[in-house]
């Protein structure tokens, strides 16, 4: 296997060499699935749409201009297609674009992830996957992906006082499910 | 300081509240139990985030992506190939055209006193001016010049209009 740099292989696909795009697959598709399976909430259509996304990313890679990072224009895409397959399965995310009013509600199917859960952790990973999508997203951008709140925004097309009031609302959320069982008690 | 809200322990547990504001905060919290709960559970939630694991992508998406791309998109190469070679063919065509009119129209009584030049015949064929086209307009050839300066204006409004129409698909896949 070459031995590049994301820039390099940025460079050399954009040169013609396509092979050196699997590069690029390989480096980016956990990240990818991990944020499409939080979006779509189903494994087969965030596969399917993991492939969508792919195509468009290279595509549209003679257009990157580096003007941002690659990660942030990669996740754009990546997101953007996610909505698209939303859209065509006709579920969507309310108002998108602007809206961060979106309610949730993490008590609907607490009992039964507490009754699977065998201590607070693990509760607490299985809560994640019940977060609405942006929700979800944001704790997957923020945590495991390491980008900025100013980068997530980007790629959400939300503003950075909404995305932190976002990163903040998940993290309440979660929170007060972790004290409902008293799962406090692990730690305190 | 201000009233202990969901909002100061979030900024705490970022690292966006001054040194004072911290001071003042761990102050009030150690005052205030269900407020020291809160953050401490809020604490955890955040460590427990911290070390998450990404979702494994199927084994075989990376061959499968390639394999639809391969389908999907024509190599670069043999794209830029193909133009290569209908660019080539209209230039050539239109330095035939250009050498034919050029041989043509040059007067056969002055051939010997001028040089055999390029350059030179295109001064005599300027030279040569209304004069010659009106020879041109009345001769056999004139049908055949036009179709074939038709022929290359059509083609290449073709080809301006395909590339206008890629751009524009390059752009929409960027804005979406």
């Amino acid at each position: 296997m070459k031995n590049l740099t994301e820039l390099e292989i940025i460079e050399s696909v954009k040169r013609g060499n396509q092979t050196d795009f699997t590069l690029l697959v390989d480096m980016y598709k956990d990240r990818a699935f991990s944020l499409l399976k939080r979006l779509l909430k189903n494994e087969m259509d965030a596969e399917e749409a993991l492939m969508d996304s792919f195509v468009k990313v290279y595509k549209s890679l003679p257009n990157f201009r580096f003007e941002s990072k690659f990660s942030t224009w990669f996740y754009k895409i990546v997101y953007n297609t996610g909505l698209t397959f939303l859209s065509s399965k006709n579920r969507r995310i309310d108002n998108e674009t602007s809206s961060i009013d979106e309610y949730f509600e993490l008590g609907e199917n607490d009992d039964e992830i507490y009754a699977k859960a065998e201590n607070g952790k693990e509760y607490l990973l299985k809560l994640v996957d019940k977060l609405p999508p942006r929700h979800a997203l944001i704790i997957i951008l923020f945590y495991i992906d390491d980008l900025s709140l100013n980068e997530i925004s980007q790629v959400l097309d939300l503003s950075l006082v909404n995305t932190k009031v976002l990163l903040h609302r998940s993290r309440n959320g979660l929170r007060d499910m972790l004290l409902k069982h008293n799962y406090q008690e692990e730690i305190l | 300081m201000k009233q202990i809200n969901d909002d100061l322990l979030n900024k705490y547990i970022d690292g966006e509240l001054t040194r004072q504001e911290i001071d003042e905060l761990e102050y009030f919290i150690s005052t205030d139990p269900s407020s020291l709960e809160k953050l401490k559970t809020l604490k955890m939630v955040d460590e427990v985030l911290k070390k998450m694991q990404r979702d494994k992508a199927p084994a075989n998406v990376t061959k499968r992506v390639m394999s639809q791309i391969t389908s999907a998109i024509p190599d670069k190469y043999n794209k830029n190939h193909f133009f290569v070679i209908i660019i080539s063919f209209f230039v050539l065509t239109i330095i035939g055209l250009l050498s034919y009119i050029l041989t043509s129209y040059v007067p056969s009584q002055n051939t010997s006193s001028y040089s055999n030049t390029v350059i030179e015949k295109i001064n005599l064929f300027i030279l040569s001016g209304v004069g010659q086209f009106t020879s041109i307009i009345g001769g056999n050839n004139f049908h055949l010049i036009v179709a074939s300066i038709m022929l290359i204006v059509m083609f290449t409004i073709y080809f301006l209009f395909e590339s206008h129409k890629s751009f524009k698909k390059k752009l929409d896949s960027v804005v979406h």
